[in-house]
This record gives structure tokens, C-alpha cells and sequence, in this order.
């Protein structure tokens, strides 16, 4: 049944899901570049700090874990658990895939100034789904009759180019940084609406949606019919680099050394938007369709009808060519740092603001450095994760500073009940 | 769906994937166990209406419609369709036209099957061959005195060249009368000529003839014959009563039809040798009317009316037959042997004209006006089925929702019926699905339909059951409003049987 590889795929998002960046190691990395990508006012230690790739990694979810959507028999095999799926709280759900790849950032220090530039390449897919859509595609629309459900997935895809200018003033102890990003649009997807609803129809089962459904793409949706959707993904590109697709974003930033132990800071990161010009698509749905059966007339009449086919036609879809602009993902964060002889404490706030949905994550962790190496263990909160610990590895071969971290350990071992994983690495250099 | 190179970017994920699941292949055989699946799907959404139903009918089958919706049903018989070629063939020149003297007259045509007044040629040519037995060169000028062209008389003029050896046979080229007009009476063409030698000298022919291949015309004006076109031995079946097992109807004006389109300039009439109408049980009965023992003359275009197509058109109906009568004891077929007579009367005297476009059209129809009354008729039909095998479904409940326009109520049983036509199944309860009439208004109309719901389940042991059925039989029952007293009524194109069918399914693995 295609249903069962729906919901099969959907699972697999879950199961592979990472949430949202990391940014506590990052802000761990206090003196360094990588902690300038959580705040750009934190101040740099060295006259020359460059940081040669970084790569941030993760899928997750604020959703369900594979545990909650299904149960094993006897014999070990795993299945949909319906019950289980009727017992998800109603509400709306995400999905979130980050992709982050830092090729070369350099900052130079005069004083109290310093002045940083970096090139990166950042992808993300954020998806909202209703726990609707997942009871109908659990349950069938019997148990729906009469009820009016939201299934309209939401989705925000971007990969872009960013080129930074940043600059850092220290004030005594106090440090303020800004970052001025060029953006380059690769590709995109944007759900601007996504009101879907279906409804059973008491009458005789009549199939009915009612949409404002809404979706642009650049260059990487192609719809021709329901059932001929091109997605061309093309990954790590500079594909309109310096050409299409342009926008800009600021960082900024405030730190505040409190005393030699203790710090504090605040920092608004991507406050910007992407005008999308390249091969722009509006791909738009409103009214509402209702499938109410075959007229047997019409079949006696035209031996090739196919249901299917009235099916596939029966949701109106219009395309134009048009420009849009996005907002990128941004973040909001404060901080707190203690340094207490080899360990350092961290608390990281951050708030998460996509076009799908706003998140809200708190990250408490420690460090300890033992000669050469440090090691961290890091806690992060948030909705429906209250397990999520990881784990952080850093080497300081002095110029070089090598830095691993992975969260949610604990889960494993235990894929199912895990709602985010996720990696990053980097290597950063001081002179 | 396709997804290009997605795994780039699920490459991370997928490193995560493989660090943290070691249980995954079983990820790809998930289902949903035993547990039950519900999907309730409408199926059908129809309503067929009597015009709708229009669209449906086929062959020699029709419905029509009077402007203000009223319904007729007309089965059609066979059509007669003629052209000028029936009345009058081309011509065939089997044998030359002798011209035996200077001044010959000929008789193109035998005079006691046609006596043509005026003919104008169409894509004919003739020639003449003649023969000489002098030596030298003789000059012949031919004339046809009858055959004119926009004022001109036909000439034609020729050498008969001597060339050494006698006799001197000679034919002319093909020459084309087409256009030509040739005014005669009796047939007859006169053919004049004039050979003289060099010297002046006058001189008849040893052998003179006219040849030509084929005679056609554009137009004739005369008497052009008696024909006897017959109209026959096919059957209109009606098939309104195959399927009927009791009950009575009466239809208030039944009829049988005859459109004639003519537009030959010539007397036409009807012949009916035999109309007779067979009942469902094989009885015979002839229809009866004074215009069966006589005839029914057909109106034709005037000698300045050629190019118009004058239309008739006869109804055999309860005023002029016994039509009513016969038709309602549920006539099968009518089986019908007529003739088209043209020149009835043979009366030489009577000029009428033909042209090559002329033709005449004979429809004989029968006409079913569905005014009348439907007593407690019952109808049973019987069809071979054979059900699928459906896996995974473990039950079905079936919601109908039918809708009724019309003055009449419908009952409806089917039987699933075994081999031996034994009974397995029905498929409604009681006495079937039972829908009242559509109430009527003071115009003996309805306005509003009769909405029934009802619901059918079906297990997998009832349907397993029901699987078993080779055939079923479809028993309806109609009774109109006030049937019992005879009351008419009219059934109008807007009304309509409507269904609308959904289905709640459990599936199950």
C-alpha cells in the first residue's frame, strides 16, 4: 500500500531527526572564530584566528519519536501502532534538517579591533505537519467522517552562498560585534501558505479539500502534475554566486566579561532575507475540491476514464513565474559563561525563528581541559527532548585546535525513542 | 517522485544512521501488523435524467424531446433512399443510331416507357461514323435541329478524307454535348447533313450513325416511367416490454410513421401491402385503417419548384387505427411491407421532371409519446456475473442514497442466483429497496424528489457467500400515480433516478 511508504517515510525523517544546531560547543570555543558564529561580539584571542572547514550536520524533530508512532510483535518486527498514533497529542509538529558548511573564515586583531570575513555554505529544510495528517494516514479517513482535518504539510527549503564582513570593538569588558552576510540563493522551496483541510462528508463519503495552499521554488521544485513533482537537489554548489538569487543578513552582537570568571552574552544571528529571482515558480491551490464519485454515465460513454485520473485532476493547480523573497532562519541567543580553573560552564538560550515555526532550546554544559585535550558534556532542552545529551572532543595542538561534538548519545544505542541526533567537526587555527 | 542527489545532503544523517541503529533493516518491512485500516471513499455520484439518457441510447433508438421537456421515444426502421439513377439509369449506347438519309429522324428512347419533353446532357459525348465510296474527299456538315446550347442548334463539320482504297470508313472525334439542351417530343432527334465533294456536288452517305457511350442528364422533363420501390420485411423492435413479467401499461398515442422527403418533380403514393404488430407472446395482430387499404399520396416539388424538397409526414395513430389498442398489449416488434409508387396512375400525360440531384427519403418509425399509465408492471432481467476475489477487505457497509423525479414508484430486489438458479443472496432486505413516487403538482408534474438512504454491509462471510453467485437477477416493479385509474401522465426530460454510493471498507492484512 503507497499509504504504508508514505508513513514509512515519514518515520524515517523522525528517526534520523536532528533539531537545531549545536551552538553550545561553538560557544564553548570562547577566544576562537567558531564561537563568533554564536555571537560575533565574542571577543577573538589571537591576532590571527582562521578556522578551516567546519561542518554541522543534523535532522530532528520537535515531533515524535519512532517509539511513539509504533509498537514490535513477538517476533521482533516493527509495525505502525495505531493506538499509540491516537494517543499524539493534536498539534503541530516539526521537522528540521540543518546543513552547515564553513569552507575558510579569517579574523584579524588590531587592539580592540578586530575584523573577520568567512565564506559558508548553509542549507536547511524545515517541514510543519499537523498531528492530523498523521492520525488520517494511520487510521484511513474512516474514523474521520464529519471531521474536518488539517493536512497541509508546510515546508521551507534553502541552500544559499554567504560572504561576511564582521568587525569587533571592545570596550573595556565589554565587546560589541557585528556581521554584514551576502547572501546567494541556490535553491528553494516555500510553502507561503499551506491551509489544506479534508474532510470526509458525512453524506455519502464525498472527499472534499478546501485550499489556500501556496509553494515557490527556485530552482529545485518542478510540477507538472500530482504525480510528475521533479525535485532537483543539487547539494554543495555556487550556483548563482554573484548573479541571482541575492540578499543580505546582519549578525550582531554583545559581550560582557562580568569578571575574570564570569561572562555574559546576547546575539541576533541571519536577521535578513533572499529575493529570489532565478527561475522563480508559484505553484498555487485555492478552492475548494471535492471528489464525489464516478458518474457511471460518463463511463458508459468513455471506456478510458480512469478514477485515477480523476483523481489526479481533481486538485487545481496554477502556475506563474514570479519573484518572492524569503527571510532566512534566524536565531536569537544569550549566554553565560563560568571558567573555574580546567572546567568551563556554559548556559545557551536560543531561539529558533523559521518561516514554519518558532523554537526555543536551553543547552547546559561543561568542560574540562586535561592537558592537550578537552572533553565536554552537554544537555539540551527542548520540546518533547528531555534526553538529549552529548558529548564534545577538542584537541589543541597549538596552532591547531581540532573539535568534535555529537549529541544524544544516550539514544544511541536506541534510535526509536530518539527525536534528534546530530555532528559537528571543525579545525581552527590561532597565530 | 524524483529526488536527485538528496543523498548529498542526507549523507550526514545517514553517518549518524549508521552509528546509532543496528536494528534498522527491519525499518523497510514495517506494516500495520493486524490491525484494521478505514476508508470510506464515495464510489458513484450519478443522475440520470430522460434527457441525459438521450446520450445513452444507440442505433436505431431515440428519444426526443417537444420544446416544453415532454419525452417521445421513436424506434426507427429501415430508410428507403433513392436518387435520379433509380428513376432514370445513365443510358447505355448499346446499339449506333442509323442515320439513313440526309434528313433521318431517330427514336433515341422507346416511347412506351418514357416520353421525354426536354433533356439536358450531362458529361455525354457522341460521335459519328460514316462511310464514303467515291475517290475523293467529301465535306459533311451535321445537323441536330432538336439539340441547342445557349441559343446555338448543334453543327458539326468534317472531312471524310479519300485515301486511296474504297470504301472510305470514317468516325469523328469524340465530341461532348455536355450542357446541351435537346427539346423533343415523342424521342425523337432529327439528324440532318449535307456531303459535297470538291466540286459542289451533293452526295448521300453509303452509311451514316450516331455512337455514343453512356447518356446521362443534368435534367429531365416528361413522363419518366412507373416505378415500384418496395418498403419491407424489416422489423422496428421495440424492446420497451423484453424484460416484462406482469403487470399492464397504456400508453395514450402510439404511432407509426411515415416521413417522406421528395424531391423529385414527380407523383408519389403509398402502397401498404402488410403492417402488423407482434406482441411479447407471439400474437399477431394486422393494424387496421382505411389508409392501409388505400394509399397515402406524397407531396412533390411543381415544374417551377425544381431544386425544393417537399416533406410529408403520415402517423398512423388511435384516430385513423387501431394502433392504441394492439400496440399496448406489449408489442414486440411491427413488421411493415410497403411500397413507394411512383407514377401511380401510369397516366403517360402527366410531365414531371427529375434532375441528377433529385431524391426521395421514406422513414418508417414508431413513436412512443410516454404519456400514459404504468399499472403494477413488474420486469425481471437476468445477468452473468462473476465477483473478484478482494483481499485484505474484511468489510464493507454501502451507503445509497437514491433520489426519485418520477410519478412513480420504484421497487427494486437482485437476486444472487447459483447454477442451478437457486436463490444465495438478496441484496436488499424484505421486499427490496422501495422508493415512493415524486408527488405531483396541479399540473401533473413533479417538482421535488423522493430521497431514500439505505445501507448494505457486507462481510467477508456474506460476501464469500454472495462470490458464489454465477448470475443475478434484477427484479424491478413500477407503478405510476393513479395507475388504477388509467391516469396519464407525461414523463418530462428533467426527470431523473439519481445515486449516490459511498462505501466505509475495513482493511485488514
Amino acid at each position: 500500500m503507497k499509504i504504508r511508504w508514505l508513513f514509512f517515510g515519514l518515520i524515517v525523517m523522525l528517526a534520523f531527526g536532528q533539531g537545531l544546531a549545536q551552538y553550545a560547543p561553538y560557544y564553548h570555543l570562547k577566544g576562537y572564530i567558531p564561537a563568533t558564529w554564536v555571537n560575533p561580539a565574542i571577543p577573538l584571542n589571537n591576532t590571527v584566528n582562521i578556522n578551516l572547514t567546519g561542518v554541522f550536520a543534523g535532522l530532528g524533530t520537535d515531533g515524535l519519536a519512532i517509539s511513539d508512532l509504533s509498537s514490535k510483535t513477538e517476533s521482533g518486527s516493527r509495525y505502525l501502532d495505531i493506538k499509540k498514533i491516537n494517543q499524539i497529542k493534536n498539534g503541530n509538529y516539526s521537522l528540521n534538517f540543518e546543513n552547515d558548511i564553513r569552507t575558510l573564515d579569517l579574523g584579524i586583531k588590531f587592539g580592540s579591533l578586530a575584523f573577520m570575513a568567512g565564506h559558508g555554505f548553509r542549507s536547511s529544510v524545515n517541514m510543519g505537519y499537523n498531528s492530523d495528517l498523521i492520525k488520517l494516514l494511520a487510521n484511513g479517513n474512516g474514523p474521520y467522517i464529519g471531521k474536518t482535518l488539517e493536512i497541509g504539510p508546510s515546508v521551507n527549503v534553502t541552500a544559499y552562498n554567504e560572504l561576511y564582513l564582521g568587525a569587533q570593538a571592545q570596550i573595556s569588558d565589554l565587546s560589541l560585534g557585528v556581521k554584514a552576510k551576502l547572501l546567494y540563493g541556490v535553491s528553494s522551496i516555500y510553502s507561503e501558505s499551506s491551509k489544506m483541510q479534508f474532510t470526509t462528508l458525512d453524506e455519502y463519503y464525498q472527499l472534499q479539500f478546501v485550499n489556500e495552499y501556496v509553494i515557490r521554488s527556485s530552482n529545485l521544485l518542478r510540477y507538472r502534475a500530482l504525480d510528475d513533482i521533479t525535485i532537483n537537489y543539487s547539494g554543495f554548489t555556487f550556483d548563482n554566486f554573484f548573479y541571482n538569487n541575492r540578499g543580505l543578513a546582519v549578525d550582531v552582537g554583545i559581550h560582557y566579561k562580568i569578571n575574570d570568571q564570569i561572562s555574559i552574552s546576547a546575539s541576533a544571528l541571519d536577521i535578513g532575507k533572499i529575493n529570489w529571482d532565478f527561475s522563480p515558480r508559484k505553484y498555487e491551490s485555492k478552492g475548494t475540491f471535492t471528489f464525489e464519485g464516478v458518474d457511471i454515465i460518463n463511463f458508459i460513454q468513455d471506456s478510458t476514464l480512469r478514477v485515477q485520473d480523476t483523481l489526479l485532476s481533481l486538485i487545481e493547480v496554477t502556475t506563474a513565474s514570479e519573484k518572492y523573497s524569503t527571510s532566512v532562519n534566524s536565531r536569537y541567543l544569550i549566554g553565560g559563561s563560568y571558567e573555574m580553573d580546567s572546567w568551563s560552564f556554559r548556559v545557551l538560550y536560543q531561539l529558533y525563528c523559521s518561516e514554519i515555526q518558532n523554537q526555543h532550546q536551553l543547552s547546559l554544559s561543561a568542560f574540562k581541559s586535561i592537558s592537550f585535550l578537552d572533553f565536554g558534556l552537554l544537555y539540551t532542552l527542548q520540546r518533547n527532548d528531555l534526553s538529549n545529551v552529548g558529548i564534545y572532543t577538542g584537541i589543541k595542538l597549538k596552532p591547531i585546535q581540532l573539535y568534535v561534538s555529537a549529541n544524544n548519545i544516550i539514544n544511541l544505542f536506541s534510535y526509536e525513542k530518539a527525536t534528534n541526533t546530530g555532528v559537528l567537526a571543525g579545525l581552527t587555527l590561532q597565530f | 517522485m524524483n529526488i536527485r542527489n538528496l543523498k548529498k545532503a542526507m549523507f550526514p544523517a545517514i553517518v549518524l544512521l549508521l552509528i546509532g541503529c543496528y536494528d534498522t533493516d527491519n525499518l523497510q518491512e514495517w506494516d500495520f501488523n493486524d490491525q484494521e485500516y478505514d476508508l470510506a471513499i464515495p464510489i458513484v455520484n450519478t443522475k440520470v435524467s430522460v434527457f441525459r439518457l438521450n446520450e445513452l441510447v444507440e442505433g436505431k433508438v431515440a428519444i426526443k424531446f417537444e420544446p416544453d421537456g415532454k419525452a417521445i421515444i421513436a424506434y426507427n426502421g429501415e430508410v428507403l433512399r433513392k436518387n435520379s439513377a433509380a428513376i432514370f439509369p445513365p443510358y447505355p449506347g448499346v446499339t449506333p443510331l442509323p442515320i439513313t438519309d440526309t434528313i433521318a429522324q431517330v427514336e433515341i428512347m422507346p416511347i412506351q416507357k418514357v416520353n421525354i419533353h426536354t433533356a439536358i446532357f450531362k458529361e455525354t459525348k457522341i460521335n459519328f461514323t460514316v462511310e464514303n465510296n467515291l475517290t475523293e474527299d467529301l465535306y459533311v456538315v451535321m445537323t441536330i435541329p432538336e439539340l441547342t446550347k445557349d441559343g446555338q442548334t448543334f453543327v458539326k463539320n468534317f472531312t471524310i478524307p479519300y485515301k486511296n482504297t474504297l470504301p472510305v470508313t470514317y468516325q469523328t472525334e469524340d465530341i461532348s454535348v455536355d450542357g446541351w439542351s435537346l427539346k423533343t417530343n415523342r424521342n425523337i432527334m432529327t439528324f440532318h447533313y449535307q456531303a459535297v465533294t470538291s466540286t459542289g456536288q451533293k452526295v448521300k452517305l453509303d452509311k451514316a450513325f450516331m455512337n455514343f457511350d453512356l447518356i446521362k442528364f443534368y435534367y429531365l422533363e416528361g413522363y419518366l416511367g412507373h416505378h415500384d420501390f418496395p418498403v419491407d420485411g424489416n422489423f422496428i423492435n421495440i424492446g420497451l416490454f423484453d424484460f416484462w413479467k406482469s403487470g399492464t401499461f397504456d400508453f395514450e398515442d402510439p404511432k407509426i410513421t411515415l416521413s417522406v422527403e421528395n424531391a423529385f418533380g414527380l407523383p408519389v403514393h403509398s402502397k401498404v401491402n402488410k403492417l402488423e404488430l407482434t406482441s411479447i407472446t407471439g400474437n399477431t395482430v394486422r393494424l387496421e385503417s382505411p389508409f392501409v387499404d388505400a394509399w397515402i399520396d406524397f407531396l412533390y416539388p411543381g415544374l417551377d419548384e425544381v431544386g425544393k424538397v417537399k416533406t410529408t409526414n403520415f402517423d398512423f395513430n388511435k384516430n385513423n387505427s387501431n394502433i392504441r389498442q394492439i400496440f399496448n398489449e406489449k408489442t414486440k416488434t411491427i413488421t411493415y411491407d410497403m411500397s413507394a409508387l411512383v407514377n401511380p396512375e401510369k397516366d403517360t400525360t402527366k410531365t414531371g421532371f427529375i434532375t441528377d440531384q433529385s431524391y426521395f427519403i421514406v422513414r418508417v418509425a414508431a413513436e412512443i409519446p410516454l404519456y400514459g399509465s404504468v399499472n403494477q408492471l413488474v420486469v425481471e432481467d437476468t445477468i452473468d456475473i462473476e465477483l473478484p476475489e478482494v483481499d485484505y477487505v474484511t468489510s464493507a457497509e454501502l451507503k445509497a442514497i437514491i433520489s426519485n423525479d418520477f410519478p412513480a414508484q420504484i421497487k427494486t430486489q437482485v437476486h444472487f442466483l447459483d447454477d442451478n438458479n437457486h436463490v444465495i443472496d438478496i441484496l436488499f432486505d424484505d421486499e427490496g429497496l422501495d422508493i415512493t413516487a415524486a408527488a405531483l403538482n396541479n399540473n401533473s408534474q413533479t417538482t421535488t424528489s423522493v430521497e431514500k438512504t439505505v445501507f448494505l454491509n457486507f462481510d467477508r462471510d456474506r460476501y464469500e457467500k454472495v462470490r458464489k453467485a454465477s448470475k443475478i437477477a434484477i427484479i424491478g416493479y413500477l407503478n405510476t400515480t393513479n395507475s388504477d385509474q388509467k391516469r396519464s401522465l407525461w414523463i418530462y426530460d428533467s426527470y431523473s433516478l439519481g445515486l449516490k454510493l459511498g462505501a466505509k471498507i475495513k482493511i485488514k492484512k
